[in-house]
């Protein structure tokens, strides 16, 4: 045979290799996700006999949107459209809150010099160490003196406080180069136009990541803001969705409901992950100055 | 002589420039986090309730944790916890970053089903979790099991301690892999190609491209997520609460979980705080030992 | 000018008289249960214009702690507690209590209509600190279908241990594999205590200083291990309740808050009955929901007396909220025509409330049944100790939580 064709064969057993292992892939992916797939499903299914009929059915024979409709029925003045609304705001503040506190002080740590820089660096980590739950009650305590309990602020604040932020920046900060910093220093730039026209744009993938990591980290936290909230027109989503939680005795009483509000908490997450996605790839290839 | 002396004022100014850019977030680093742990230091030494008189007790919060028959051997669970899910936890995400690495068709369906579960809160995803583990037959494991001929009975996933461990594990590294991903991911796509492409010139098998190429590479970010990991993993309450309820007989307690029984249940703060001070500690002891051990492999790799 | 004043003024005043008191309280009741007491609520508000409740729920019992212990900490607690009685021991102090002649006089309700088994440990320096507003019994669950099927009577449901093992053994060959006709978990300790009672066991001495349940607590793993062996019980940890809606497995012997939706998923086919008697002493498990009023919540007038007319509220139209899935905590209820009418289940259940056993009211005692049930799963599901060694060992595990206590109260 020639050479050419040869060569062809060669190419098309690649892509064909290439199509199959693509595919398997997603099937292997589609297996991973099953958890998420069942909640969905779930939560269109009406009774209890749905949920558990065997064979498992994962499009449900009956689908029906009364779960939804039972979660979003405003029960004793609470809304669940309220409790997101709140969710959004709080996120998002904490979000932007984090970032403006997070990077000067990542870049203190990494690329300038000062004494005690390393003592307050393993300061910073080490206080990771510490289990969240304890932070619970100072924080109800410090709040309520500076009467903020039942505020926005009272969501956001506390957290403003946390150390990953700077690590995980930090950490980012470390690997621009030094010729970068002298070349800068040498055209006379300052710390401050240093850090924002070339920190920033070099760790916007870490930046992304904090971002998104702290914007769902405050969507889905529930210890702090059930201690601290007692009037329910703040309340964020996950309190909100605590009455669809399972009963006593029978977990799977009300699963609908239950499910169906883990949906709704879920959803937002996807939705922003596939919203950013392009960003995130994007973002996280635009990595490095210098060395291409 | 002079020299130094001209040199001080300017370096000070210098300093306090830099002290600047750190001060906002140290602000809120003293009040919330500062506060918070000398105020738990603090009442580690009481018996300090909220309900009545608060009495000093000295190191008897301290001594009654030590002496606890229930103590250590959360701490024995939790350390073998640590030890097997985050190595594998790291292994698993390397392993799915580089799958992503690679331009496919459908890698958005790719990162969603892997990375995002790590965004997702915790009971939601445990009440579905807990569904497929059911011990009836018709939980969905059994029933796929059972139906593809590995078992022939409903297995109750829960009732007994390395089965019940398995699915911890299990779970767990399904719900955090994601965050990893996304930073071994980021460390992965800085590589320069050429480099990868001239070890394979010079007849490198993919074994030797990661210890030589890639694993300096990410070497930060994995002393980042070792680190990460490592806290996470002694932070570990939601599955073994939910999911095992501690059992069977409580050889899935873990340290947080034993928190909430002895402090939080009985509302007894001052032990509380005590029994999170021996967590931070024995947090740190393995943490460091972790460091220890990666930074001595990479650096044995490296030659 | 003048008629834009009078306006604003008549508008202040207007607006000063309707200003009513808010009142928040706080339950542990999620799904079905909470959408009853809002239906609850919402008529109350409805008929009293000038107090409104506000309904907030909370998971767990330590939720409920957590907040209430802040809340009276910082004087920013719930007016009122819908709290399961095991979790008030720790801030019995800090509730508000009336001696039952000012329950009685003051505010219409008669605390000796309560049994006496429910109002028990609630009276602390003679002053009631608490109404017991429900009893949540055990009863038995059963499936008149499955019944029919092998040849016992649905209508007569076994009443005694020799009745329950033999129906149960009945049932065993209809019963798929994987499962068994008394589908329970063996490691849910509420069952355990139940039978502690029904074997004339308690948890802890009456001074709260040793545990007293070691006899008892051989005979009743005695019992639970015969069960597992005849293939009536579960060997392992399971989970119940699908497999009683499917009509796979046939019995539990549960809490009454399952009774509603059990009813509506197997109609006809749902059977209930008083728990059976399987030990020598007539008892049955029972929980309460207590309505309290944390003492430093309602120092002013005005909010002490919008608390106690919604309490008095919840006594008289009690039987709206046994709809959910609840027993009378009231003697006169339980044996009323009305009750029989409207929630003849809920009645037929009810008449075993004057043989009702809860837990003793020592602040941990939640904890102390954890500890417990430590040693029962060794004994029941991973089978590796006697229930001899089993109750010894967690005895003494028991000792270790009491001496703790006592060192330091």
């Amino acid at each position: 045979m020639t050479s050419t064709v040869v060569k062809n064969k060669k190419k098309l057993s690649k892509r064909v290799t290439a199509v199959i292992i693509t595919v398997l892939l997603w099937a292997f992916a589609a297996f991973w996700f099953a958890p998420i797939f069942w909640m969905l499903s779930t939560s269109m299914k009406s009774t209890t006999l749905a949920v558990v009929e065997t064979p498992p059915q994962w499009i449900p024979k009956n689908p029906t949107a009364e779960n939804y409709q039972i979660i979003f029925a405003p029960s004793g003045g609470l809304s669940l459209i309220k409790a997101t609304l709140n969710s959004v705001i709080v996120a998002v503040s904490s979000t932007l809150a984090t970032l403006v506190l997070s990077i000067p002080a990542a870049y203190a740590l990494s690329r300038l010099r000062f004494r005690g820089r390393m003592l307050i660096f393993w300061i910073y980590v080490a206080v990771l160490a510490f289990p969240a739950v304890l932070f619970l009650i100072p924080h109800f305590f410090i709040i309520n003196g500076m009467g903020l309990s039942n505020s926005y602020l009272s969501l956001i604040l506390p957290g403003l406080g946390g150390t990953f932020g700077v690590f995980l920046l930090r950490q980012y900060m470390l690997d621009i180069p030094k010729e970068l910093e002298d070349a800068a220093w040498i055209d006379g730039c300052s710390k401050l136009r240093f850090l924002i026209s070339i920190v920033i744009p070099y760790i916007k993938p870490a930046m992304l990541v904090l971002s998104l990591m702290t914007f769902l980290g405050s969507w889905n936290s529930f210890l702090w803001p059930l201690l601290i909230l007692s009037k329910s027109d703040k309340f964020t989503l996950p309190i909100a969705l605590i009455r669809f939680s399972a009963g006593w005795g029978d977990p799977y009483r009300g699963i609908g409901p239950m499910m169906a509000g883990a949906f709704f908490s879920v959803a937002p997450s996807l939705i922003i992950f596939i919203a950013f996605h392009r960003y995130l790839m994007k973002g996280i290839s635009l990595g490095s100055l210098g060395k291409e | 002589m002079t020299q130094s002396h001209s040199k001080s004022p300017r370096r000070f100014r210098r300093e306090v420039g830099s002290w600047l850019f750190l001060l906002p977030h140290l602000f809120f680093f003293a009040l919330f986090v500062v506060v918070p742990l000398v105020f738990g230091l603090v009442i580690s030494f009481f018996n300090w309730s909220l309900l009545k008189e608060n009495v000093f007790i000295g190191f008897n919060n301290y001594i009654r944790t030590w002496n606890d028959s229930r103590f250590w051997p959360t701490v024995q669970h939790t350390v073998i916890f640590a030890i097997i899910s985050v190595p594998l936890t790291i292994i698993v995400a390397i392993l799915f970053a580089h799958i992503l690495k690679k331009k496919r068709f459908g890698q958005l369906w790719l990162l969603i089903a892997f990375v995002s579960p790590a965004f997702f809160g915790s009971v939601g995803i445990l009440s579905s979790w807990k569904w497929i583990f059911a011990s009836f037959p018709s939980g969905l494991a059994n029933y796929y099991l059972n139906k593809a001929g590995f078992i022939n009975y409903a297995v109750s996933w829960f009732g007994s301690t390395s089965v019940a461990w398995g699915v911890i594990i299990l779970v767990t590294v399904w719900w955090i892999v994601g965050f990893s991903i996304l930073l071994y991911l980021g460390a992965l796509q800085r590589i320069p190609p050429e480099q990868y492409e001239s070890a394979k010139l010079d007849g490198a098998g993919p074994w030797k491209q990661f210890i030589y190429i890639t694993l300096p590479w990410i070497r930060s970010v994995l002393f980042f997520d070792v680190v990460r990991q490592a806290i996470l993993a002694f932070g570990l309450f939601d599955q073994a609460y939910i999911l095992s309820v501690g059992g069977p007989a409580g050889t899935t307690r873990t340290l947080v979980y034993y928190l909430y029984l002895v402090g939080f249940e009985r509302q007894d703060f001052g032990r509380a705080a005590a029994i999170s001070w021996y967590i931070f500690a024995i947090v740190l002891i393995f943490a460091v030992i972790q460091l220890v051990l990666v930074t001595k492999s990479i650096r044995s790799t490296e030659g | 000018m003048r008629k834009l004043m009078f306006l604003a003024l008549t508008l202040v005043v207007a607006v000063s008289f309707s200003f009513g008191v808010t009142i928040t309280m706080m339950t542990p009741l999620t799904g079905a249960d909470g959408a009853y007491m809002d239906e609850i609520v919402a008529k109350f508000n409805a008929e009293h214009p000038d107090i409104e409740v506000v309904h907030v729920v909370v998971e767990s019992s330590l939720d409920m702690k957590n907040k209430l212990s802040m809340g009276i900490a910082s004087k920013t607690a719930p007016e009122i507690m819908f709290i399961r009685k095991f979790d008030m021991p720790l801030y019995l102090e800090h509730f508000k209590g009336f001696t039952a002649e000012e329950w009685l006089n003051k505010y219409g309700i008669d605390t000796d209509d309560i049994f006496p088994g429910v109002l028990d440990g609630l009276v602390v320096d003679g002053k009631v600190v608490g109404i017991p507003m429900d009893i949540w019994l055990f009863y038995m669950a059963y499936n008149r279908g499955n019944f029919a099927e092998v040849g016992l009577d649905p209508d007569n449901p076994p009443k005694t241990r020799e009745e329950f093992i033999s129906a149960m053994e009945a049932l065993i060959p209809i019963t798929p594999p994987g499962l068994t006709p008394y589908y329970e978990n063996p490691a849910w300790t509420w069952i355990w205590f139940h039978l502690l009672w029904q074997h004339g066991g308690e948890v802890l001495t009456d001074d709260f200083k040793e545990p007293a349940f070691e006899k008892a607590g051989i005979e009743v793993c005695k019992l639970m291990l015969e069960m597992q062996e005849k293939g009536i019980l579960p060997m392992q940890v399971a989970d119940p309740g699908v497999s009683f809606q499917s009509g796979e497995s046939t019995v539990l012997i549960t809490g009454i808050w399952t009774i509603k939706p059990w009813m509506e998923q197997l109609g006809e086919d749902f059977g209930y009955a008083v728990s059976p008697q399987l030990g020598t002493t007539k008892a049955v498990f029972g929980g309460s929901h207590v309505l309290a009023m944390p003492r430093v919540m309602v120092e002013d007038p005005k909010t002490l007396d919008a608390a106690t007319t919604f309490i008095k509220y919840l006594w008289d139209h009690a039987i709206d909220w046994y709809e959910a899935g609840q027993t009378p905590a009231r003697k006169s209820i339980a044996e009323s025509q009305e009750l029989k009418d409207r929630l003849p289940h809920i009645y037929a259940v009810s008449q075993d409330s004057e043989y009702v056993r809860q837990f003793q009211m020592f602040p941990l005692i939640s904890e102390i049944e954890a500890e417990i049930a430590v040693y029962l799963e060794e004994v029941l599901v991973l089978h590796s100790i006697s229930p001899e060694a089993g109750m010894k060992e967690a005895a003494f595990a028991v000792q270790e939580i009491l001496d703790d206590y006592w060192s330091r109260n």
